[in-house]
C-alpha cells in the first residue's frame, strides 16, 4: 500500500496536468470535431512529457535541486528571468481558469452559479496550500481524480467498435468541415495540453518537497510511468466518448457540464457523480499545481526559502507570492472573462513557450557537474532532441496558427 | 496584437462586420451550426433526464448554459448589419428560427427547474424540428 502511494505525485501531477479544465474542454471539443483523428498527439505529448519529467524528478533527487533553482544558475540572470516571465505569466493565467473550473465542478452539483462560488474555492485552495502537509495534499487530489477512470467505463459502456476506433486513430486525416490550420491549431493545443510546463515545476518541486535523493529514483520513474500514461488514457478516452456520443449529433463542446453530458447518458448517476467529484479533485488539483508552481518560480528563480517543507514564517515570501497570484485569478475571473477561453489560450500560449522550460532541462540533465554519473544516456538524449526541435517548431508556428485560425474558430 | 485577438476571443460570442452577401450568408451558417449544437445539447440533457441518468442541479446548469449560448449567438446575429435587402430575408428566416428554438429551450429548462424530470423528453419534443431546420438552414446556405 504504502508503495502505491509513493506515486501519488505523478497522479497528481498528471491528473492536473492532463485532464484540468482546458484540457477536460478541449480533448472532448476535439473529439467532437476531428474525431480521433487528433489522438496521435495525445500520444506523442505523453512520451514528450515522460521524456522531460523523468529527466526533471531525476535531477531533483540527485541535486535536492528543482527545476527553477538551476535555471537561473545555469541560463543567467538575463535569459533566466525572461524564462520566469513567460512561465508565471502562463501559470498564472491557467490558475485563473482552474479556480472557475472548481467553481463551476461544483456549480453543476448544487445548481448555484460558478461566479458565487469563485471566493469560496479560492479560499479553500489557499487553505489548503496553506495548512495541509504536501505528502497528504496530493494523496488526497491524486486519489480522489482516479474517480475520472469513469472516462474509460463511459467509453465502455458506449460498446465501441474497437476496431475501427483504433484504425482512425492510427490512420490520422484532416476531416472535411475542417481546414489544415485548424487541423494544427487543435494539435499544437493538445501537445501544449499534454507538455504544459506547470507538470515539470511542480513535479520537481514535489520531489525536493519530499526529500527524494538518490535512493528515488526508482521512485521517480514509477511516478513517471504510471502517472502521465493514466493522464494520457484519460485524455483518449474522454476524446472517444465525445467522438462517439456529441460528434453524431452535431453538438460542439465549449462547456464543462457538455463534457459530462456522454457520462450521464450512458452510465447514468453514479457515473456522473463519480465524474463530479474527479473533475472537481483535477481542478482543484490543478489549482494547487498551478498557484504552488507560481510561487515556486519566483522563489527559486530570486534564490528565496520555498515550499511546504518549511515554516510558512520561514517561507514567507514564498506563500505572499502565491496568496498575491490566487488573489489576482479570483479578480480576473469575478471579470466573468470566459474561464473556457482563457485555458485555452493558456494552453496554446504555453506551447510558444515551451523550449524555454525544457531546453534548460536537458542541459541539466547532461551537466555531470550536477548529475554525477546519472546524467542521461545517448538514447535518451537522442529522444530529447528530437522532442526540443518539435518543441521549437510548434513553438514558432503557434501564434500564427491562432491568428489565421482565429484560435481555432 | 497578440492580447487583442486574445481579448476578442475571450468575449463569448464576437462579432466581426459582413460587407457583401457571402461574408453575411457565412455568419449566418456558423450562427445556425452553433444554434443547431445548443439545441442538440438540450435535447440530449432532457433525454438524459427523463431516463433518470442525471441530478436535477446537473440539468439545470447544463440547459440554462445552453439556452444563454442560444441567446447570445441570437443576439449576436441580430447585431450584424444586413448589408442588402436579399440579407434581409436571410436575416429574418434564421431569426425566426433562433427565436423559436430559444422558445423550446426555455420551455425546457422551466420543466427542469419545477423538477419534473419524468417528463423532459416530452418538453423537449418539438427540439427535434428546431434540430432539423437549423441543420437544413445551413446546408442550403454552406458555399
Amino acid at each position: 500500500m504504502k508503495r502505491a502511494l509513493e506515486i501519488t505525485l505523478g497522479i497528481l501531477t498528471a491528473i492536473g496536468g492532463f485532464v484540468d479544465i482546458g484540457d477536460l474542454v478541449a480533448n472532448a471539443e476535439t473529439g467532437a470535431r476531428f474525431r480521433m483523428n487528433l489522438a496521435w498527439v495525445v500520444v506523442v505529448g505523453v512520451v514528450g512529457i515522460v521524456v522531460y519529467a523523468e529527466m526533471a524528478g531525476r535531477v531533483a533527487s540527485v541535486s535536492g535541486r528543482a527545476v527553477f533553482d538551476l535555471v537561473r544558475e545555469r541560463l543567467g540572470p538575463g535569459l533566466g528571468l525572461l524564462n520566469l516571465l513567460a512561465s508565471f505569466f502562463i501559470t498564472a493565467l491557467t490558475l485563473t481558469a482552474e479556480l472557475a473550473g472548481v467553481a463551476i465542478a461544483l456549480s453543476l452539483a448544487v445548481s448555484v452559479h460558478y461566479l458565487l462560488l469563485v471566493p469560496f474555492t479560492t479560499f479553500l485552495v489557499w487553505i489548503v496550500v496553506w495548512r495541509l502537509p504536501f505528502e497528504t495534499m496530493e494523496r488526497i487530489f491524486g486519489l480522489l481524480g482516479l474517480a475520472l477512470v469513469v472516462f474509460v467505463v463511459t467509453l465502455w459502456q458506449v460498446g465501441p467498435d474497437w476496431g475501427s476506433l483504433l484504425s482512425e486513430a492510427t490512420h490520422p486525416h484532416v476531416p472535411s468541415q475542417e481546414t489544415p490550420f485548424t487541423y494544427a491549431y487543435y494539435g499544437i493545443a493538445l501537445f501544449g495540453a499534454a507538455m504544459t510546463p506547470y507538470e515539470v515545476f511542480f513535479f520537481s518541486s514535489g520531489a525536493v518537497e519530499e526529500r527524494w535523493g538518490r535512493s528515488d529514483l526508482n521512485v521517480n520513474r514509477a511516478n513517471v510511468f504510471v502517472g502521465f500514461p493514466l493522464g494520457g488514457v484519460l485524455s483518449l478516452a474522454l476524446m472517444a466518448g465525445a467522438h462517439l456520443v456529441l460528434a453524431p449529433r452535431g453538438i460542439s463542446v465549449d462547456s464543462l457540464s457538455q463534457v459530462a453530458l456522454p457520462t450521464a447518458f450512458v452510465v447514468g448517476k453514479l457515473g456522473l457523480a463519480c465524474l463530479l467529484v474527479g473533475i472537481f479533485a483535477a481542478t482543484f488539483g490543478a489549482a494547487l499545481e498551478t498557484g504552488l508552481s507560481a510561487g515556486y518560480t519566483v522563489a527559486q528563480y530570486l534564490g528565496w526559502p520555498w515550499g511546504k517543507h518549511v515554516r510558512p514564517r520561514e517561507a514567507a515570501r514564498f506563500h505572499l507570492v502565491v496568496m498575491v497570484t490566487l488573489v489576482g485569478g479570483l479578480l480576473v475571473t469575478l471579470t466573468g472573462v470566459d474561464p473556457i477561453k482563457v485555458t485555452e489560450y493558456s494552453i496554446v500560449l504555453s506551447a510558444a513557450a515551451l523550449p524555454l522550460t525544457y531546453f534548460p532541462i536537458l542541459l541539466i540533465a547532461n551537466d555531470p557537474g550536477y548529475m554525477g554519473d546519472q546524467v542521461n544516456g545517448r538514447l535518451l538524449n537522442a529522444l530529447a532532441f528530437v522532442y526540443l526541435v518539435i518543441l521549437t517548431v510548434v513553438a514558432v508556428a503557434t501564434i500564427p496558427l491562432m491568428v489565421i485560425t482565429k484560435a481555432g474558430q | 496584437m497578440l492580447c487583442a485577438a486574445g481579448a476578442g476571443g475571450c468575449v463569448s460570442h464576437p462579432v466581426g462586420p459582413a460587407r457583401t452577401l457571402t461574408t453575411y450568408e457565412g455568419k449566418a451558417v456558423s450562427t445556425a451550426e452553433s444554434a443547431s449544437s445548443a439545441v442538440q445539447t438540450v435535447r440530449l440533457a432532457a433525454q438524459t433526464g427523463s431516463d433518470g441518468h442525471a441530478f436535477g442541479p446537473y440539468l439545470s446548469i447544463t440547459i440554462s448554459e445552453q439556452e444563454d449560448a442560444l441567446a447570445g449567438v441570437e443576439g449576436t446575429f441580430g447585431s450584424i448589419q444586413p448589408p442588402g435587402e436579399e440579407a434581409d430575408d436571410l436575416r429574418d428566416e434564421l431569426d425566426a428560427l433562433l427565436s423559436r428554438a430559444l422558445d423550446h429551450v426555455s420551455a425546457v429548462r422551466i420543466a427542469v427547474r419545477r423538477g419534473d424530470l419524468d417528463g423532459l423528453a416530452r418538453v423537449a419534443e418539438p427540439l427535434g424540428g428546431d434540430a432539423a431546420s437549423l441543420s437544413a438552414f445551413a446546408e442550403d446556405h454552406r458555399s
